[in-house]
């Protein structure tokens, strides 16, 4: 399935209905009771600043930060962590300053929040699980939703994305890595992992996560820093069971229509039902390694629409794969008016004019 | 015990301004890319926006050919040779070079906020040490 960009479902039909004219109270649930847990995992540790169309200026983790705040005291049958990842200081270059925060929502009600600092050369996010692990393991639901913001995740060489740790290592691996370690179980999986980062709806990471969850929203290409809208989140509150794939899809849409009011640069969002892409789809996997494996890459900073590339077979590859897309109004690519939902990196040369050249591709 | 107190207190200064260093001098080209922004919206003239925006590019290609003459790190070079070709195609686009069709003139205020939102997006994966953006802020105010 894919640019059904208006393909609405019952749920997201109630979700629309929520957002514009609903002053219904939630369904409340046993207080003692918690049915689901949310986590939120903010990177604050880089540049995150950008201006809005009217000149003000922003800083996009502060603002993710506030929204989920905000999310958090909705969800009233639920638990939510949040983890603000701030650049971690040192007194005198030794003792640790804490400067990262948590905060954790328990029905509804901000119930603890607390400082901490990352764990010195180990797994990524280990301080963070380690702390979700630390609240009422025993009550834990065994049902989770995972959403991290924050810039590009590498596919590898991924020093320097904590500005104020540039020595350790933030990659693929090391995030899927990193993820898994918030199952409390092997055979759990989070229902739906979003990425509100660019560039990481690619073959890789989607291979990285599917051992680990139903469901991921990611951006294939860009992503403005205005991040993806995740307030449908709350539909869980009305709908108990809510599929993740109908939860993802309503984010997007969301996403899809603020930032196509705001910015004018490339949209690109796909949900992959990652259940679907596994049995039928492993060759796209094997495909692509062996394209990065050939084409020797110089600077693989931004992505291009896999469809492009001589491996894609677009009838094999759409299946599990829904995308939400509008080209960039200026640009090269302003005449790209289709998108496959998977990207690719893109190699570029750079020439003797500086002009960007086209990949390789042996 | 008073060197002791001054060490202890210069020591926590210099730790918390070269942390943060970075981050400020990336924001200030990014602020500098918003002021063109808004000058560009504020002026009615077409001509003026063109030029407004034909400048800015101008001058931003110039610091980054300044500093690419300095002795800068390996990767810091690469960056740099990323953003000017980013910031020539934006001129290109702009005055329909090099293959582009020319940005049409009641575009112009869409064109400089996707200048903007494009630097935006690129400042999060194209990464600059502290020294080289130093540099960049520091001719970038001078010029």
């Amino acid at each position: 399935m894919k640019l059904s960009v208006n393909s609405f479902s019952p749920l997201i039909l109630l979700w629309i209905g929520i957002s514009f004219c609903t002053t219904k109270d939630a369904i409340v649930q046993d207080q003692s009771k918690v049915l689901y847990s949310i986590i939120y995992l903010i990177h604050g540790d880089a540049d995150y600043m950008y201006y809005d169309e009217n000149g003000k200026s922003i800083r996009a983790d502060e603002n993710a930060l506030k929204e989920a705040q905000t999310i958090a005291e909705k969800m009233i049958s639920g638990e939510v962590f949040i983890f603000h990842q701030r650049p971690e200081k040192k007194w005198l270059w030794v003792i640790p300053r804490k400067d990262r925060r948590m905060w954790y929502y328990r029905n509804g009600k901000l119930t603890d929040n607390q400082k901490y600092s990352p764990h010195k050369d180990r797994v990524t996010f280990s301080a963070e699980s380690e702390l979700f692990r630390n609240y009422d393991h025993s009550k834990k639901s065994t049902i989770q939703y995972l959403f991290y913001f924050g810039h590009q995740i590498p596919r590898q060489n991924g020093q320097s994305y904590d500005r104020s740790r540039p020595s350790v290592a933030v990659d693929a691996v090391t995030v899927a890595e990193g993820l898994r370690s918030f199952l409390l179980d092997s055979s759990e999986k989070f229902k739906l992992i979003v990425l509100s980062t660019c560039n990481n709806g690619t073959p890789t990471m989607v291979n990285m996560l599917r051992p680990i969850a139903d469901v991921l929203l990611a951006s294939p290409q860009d992503l403005h820093l205005s991040y993806i809208a995740t307030k449908a989140i709350s539909l869980i509150e009305y709908e108990t069971n809510a599929k993740a794939r109908e939860i993802a899809y309503a984010m997007a849409q969301d996403t899809f229509q603020r930032l196509s009011e705001s910015v004018q640069t490339e949209i690109s969002l796909s949900v992959y039902e990652l259940g679907l892409i596994n049995p039928n789809n492993e060759q796209i996997f094997t495909a692509y390694r062996s394209y990065l494996s050939n084409s020797n890459p110089k600077d693989p900073n931004e992505n291009i629409d896999c469809a492009k590339l001589p491996f894609f077979n677009d009838f094999d590859y759409s299946t599990g794969v829904h995308t939400w897309y509008r080209t960039a109004q200026f640009g090269r690519r302003a005449s790209t008016f289709s998108h496959s939902g998977w990207g690719c990196e893109l190699f570029q040369n750079i020439t003797e004019n500086n002009s960007f050249t086209s990949y390789n591709i042996n | 015990m008073y060197s002791v107190f001054i060490t202890i207190i210069i020591g926590i200064a210099f730790q918390s301004v070269a942390s943060a260093q970075n981050s400020n001098d990336t924001q200030r080209i990014k602020k500098y890319i918003n002021s063109t922004v808004q000058a560009v919206e504020n002026e009615q003239d077409v001509i003026q926006k063109r030029v407004l925006l034909n400048e800015s590019f101008d001058k931003i290609i110039t610091v980054l050919d300044k500093v690419s003459e300095r002795n800068i790190p390996e990767n810091d070079a690469k960056a740099i040779i990323l953003l000017r070709a980013n910031i020539l195609e934006k001129r290109n686009e702009l005055n329909g070079e090099q293959g582009f069709k020319r940005v049409e003139d009641f575009n112009l205020n869409y064109f400089s906020q996707y200048v903007q939102d494009d630097f935006e997006q690129a400042s999060g994966t194209i990464v600059i040490g502290v020294t080289t953006a130093l540099l960049i802020a520091l001719i970038l105010l001078m010029l």
